[in-house]
């Protein structure tokens, strides 16, 4: 189940995020395990979360 | 998934289907909530959109990168291995003395004082929403570069929370002070602080947050997802109220 798409109205504000033409996208990455995660954090190119 | 727009970094939890906690993006919105509530910093959830192929969009939550240029931040795992050069013993995840000792890592009274009660209303919050994965990833602490104060980074992760307390007892991971029935009593009997903490989100509860948390984001409640989500937290509620009232009363 899933809940989100199901709790929206067009009153509830949305931000629109990668793969869609209307925003900005500088860069994206995909991030699939945590030790990547870790790695990147340490050298500060990004931060979890 | 991370991504950064206008130069802010911001990471993205798509909804994804999870049998093992079905409610894991809503639980992450309700910790957000209650976190402000007990006035613990945290990080802040919008709703996001991405467009998938032919016309479809996946839905999940946005927040904010919460890191300050003026802060450095190291996980919980620094303070482990601070304890470990200090007492030379192995971290002993269920001894209550691992709050005392977080006078290790501050350089006041007042510093430590604000950390503990930083911690205990951690302990707290994630006692009363059942999270059972408060490992090293998801505590950080932040130290202002130029005062060396240290404090609690802004909390994020609650999407690993339990409906309720399983038969085995109560056995909640933390990499600071593992929620075990013998640590929270002993947070109990040693920090009054704790048991007030836990007082007041009982107070507060699940139903009225849940119904808060729709009216802050004009979430639809005449869905089916409104009301089982609803009965989840009613139930969540009552489950809860029952069994800690039990610690709060010894």
């Amino acid at each position: 189940m899933l809940y989100l798409k199901d709790l929206i109205t067009k009153e509830t504000p949305i931000i629109k995020v990668a793969n869609d033409s209307s925003v900005t996208e500088i860069e994206k990455m995909v991030i699939t395990d945590q030790t990547t995660l870790h790695t990147l954090y340490q050298e500060e190119k990004i931060i979890l979360k | 998934m991370m991504y950064k727009m206008n130069n802010i970094w911001y990471y993205f939890k798509v909804e994804k289907e999870n049998r093992a906690y079905p409610f894991y993006l809503i639980d992450e919105l309700m910790g957000s909530f209650l976190a402000k509530k007990i006035e613990i910093s945290s990080v802040s959830y919008l709703i996001g959109s991405r467009k998938q192929k032919k016309n479809k969009y996946q839905f999940g939550l946005v927040s904010k990168n919460f890191k300050e240029p003026e802060f450095e931040y190291c996980f919980c795992d620094c303070y482990q291995e601070l304890c470990y050069l200090n007492s030379k013993k192995f971290y002993d995840f269920e001894n209550y003395k691992n709050i005392e000792n977080l006078k290790i890592v501050c350089g006041s009274k007042e510093e430590t004082y604000r950390l503990i009660q930083q911690i205990l209303k951690m302990l707290a919050l994630d006692l009363f929403m059942l999270q059972k994965d408060r490992n090293n990833s998801n505590i950080q602490f932040q130290i202002n570069k130029k005062t060396q104060q240290i404090e609690l980074a802004p909390l994020y992760d609650f999407s690993n929370c339990i409906p309720k307390i399983e038969k085995e007892g109560i056995y909640l991971k933390n990499y600071i002070l593992r929620l075990t029935e013998k640590t929270i009593k002993e947070l109990l009997s040693q920090y009054p602080m704790f048991s007030a903490y836990l007082t007041y989100l009982l107070e507060i509860g699940f139903t009225n947050s849940w119904k808060e948390i729709c009216a802050s984001y004009a979430f639809n409640q005449n869905s089916l997802a409104y009301e089982e989500i609803l009965k989840y937290y009613q139930e969540k509620e009552e489950s809860q109220r029952n069994n800690l009232s039990l610690y709060l009363k010894k």
